[in-house]
């Protein structure tokens, strides 16, 4: 009797959660951003704030000593604007850029996510061991090394944007460009694995096909 | 790949049917026609020796290498 894991039950649970909750989730936020008039949303954007000036913040050794306080690297700062900042007036304006990028957003999750749902199916199956599981790691792994640049490059330009809106004061705007190296690497690592399978899979074919 | 199976001429030649072959050889049914129709990726020795034994036959007369 060839009985399942409980841990396979509860991976498929965990990616099922995840599929449907992204869908609901990202349906109900297009829905809500389309259908809410622009002048009651609440605009606000991302930033990424560095030269932050600490002179405010303190903090004391055990010993009573002074203790410098710095910001290590850009710090995410969030900048909201009053709901009457006035930025509806052109046709294709942020709220179709929202929705435009949110689109993207969803597509792109929607589609890591499609690769997990279908390997697990895969392994429910009991034939995980195929070259189709092979090409779903690297598009996962593509995937995520995609994100990794997109996120970097993405940093630095909402900085500018942002820093040609406001005119900040106590911290610069100006981002810098910095790429999350723990993702590269699992990213990498990711597409090795999926080579190392790529080669699995050929070699359970030939068996299985070795008379 | 430029190996060729002939086991259905070798087959026909002997007047044996695929189940008995199988059953003489002892692999399925599935197996020996994944053989005889040419999908097989490889085969043993001591399956390549079962049915030599089986068909009264030679390696070659089963196996043949055509340049593509």
């Amino acid at each position: 009797m060839n009985r399942k894991p409980f841990s396979l039950s509860v991976l498929k649970l965990l990616v099922s959660v995840w599929w449907w909750g992204l869908i609901v989730s990202g349906i109900v936020a297009g829905l809500w951003i389309a259908g809410t008039p622009a002048d009651q949303l609440e605009w606000g954007l991302v930033g990424y704030a560095s030269d932050i000036d600490t002179s405010a913040l303190q903090a004391e050794g055990r010993d009573g000593q002074s203790v410098n306080v710095q910001f290590d690297g850009p710090a995410r700062i969030k900048l909201l604007f009053p709901n009457s900042t006035n930025v509806g007036n052109s046709h294709f304006g942020p709220k179709a850029m929202i929705l435009f990028f949110l689109g993207l957003a969803f597509a792109a999750c929607i589609y890591f996510v499609k690769q997990l749902r279908d390997i697990v199916r895969t392994i429910d199956q009991n034939d995980p061991f195929v070259a189709e599981n092979a090409r779903r790691m690297r598009t996962i792994g593509v995937l995520i090394l995609v994100f990794a640049f997109v996120k970097g490059i993405a940093q630095l330009a909402i900085s500018g944007i942002a820093d040609s809106m406001v005119t900040p004061t106590g911290f610069n705007l100006n981002g810098r460009l910095e790429f999350p190296v723990g993702l590269i690497a699992v990213a990498l690592a990711v597409i090795v694995l999926s080579e190392v399978f790529r080669h699995g899979s050929r070699m359970r074919e030939e068996q299985s096909l070795t008379i | 790949m430029a190996i060729r199976i002939k086991l259905s001429n070798v087959m026909e030649r002997k007047d044996a049917s695929l189940t008995e072959l199988a059953d003489e050889v002892g692999i399925t049914l599935a197996n020996l026609s994944i053989l005889k129709t040419g999908k097989a990726k490889a085969i043993r020795f001591t399956t390549l020796d079962a049915i030599c034994r089986a068909l009264e036959c030679q390696p070659g007369d089963i196996l043949t290498f055509e340049d593509e």
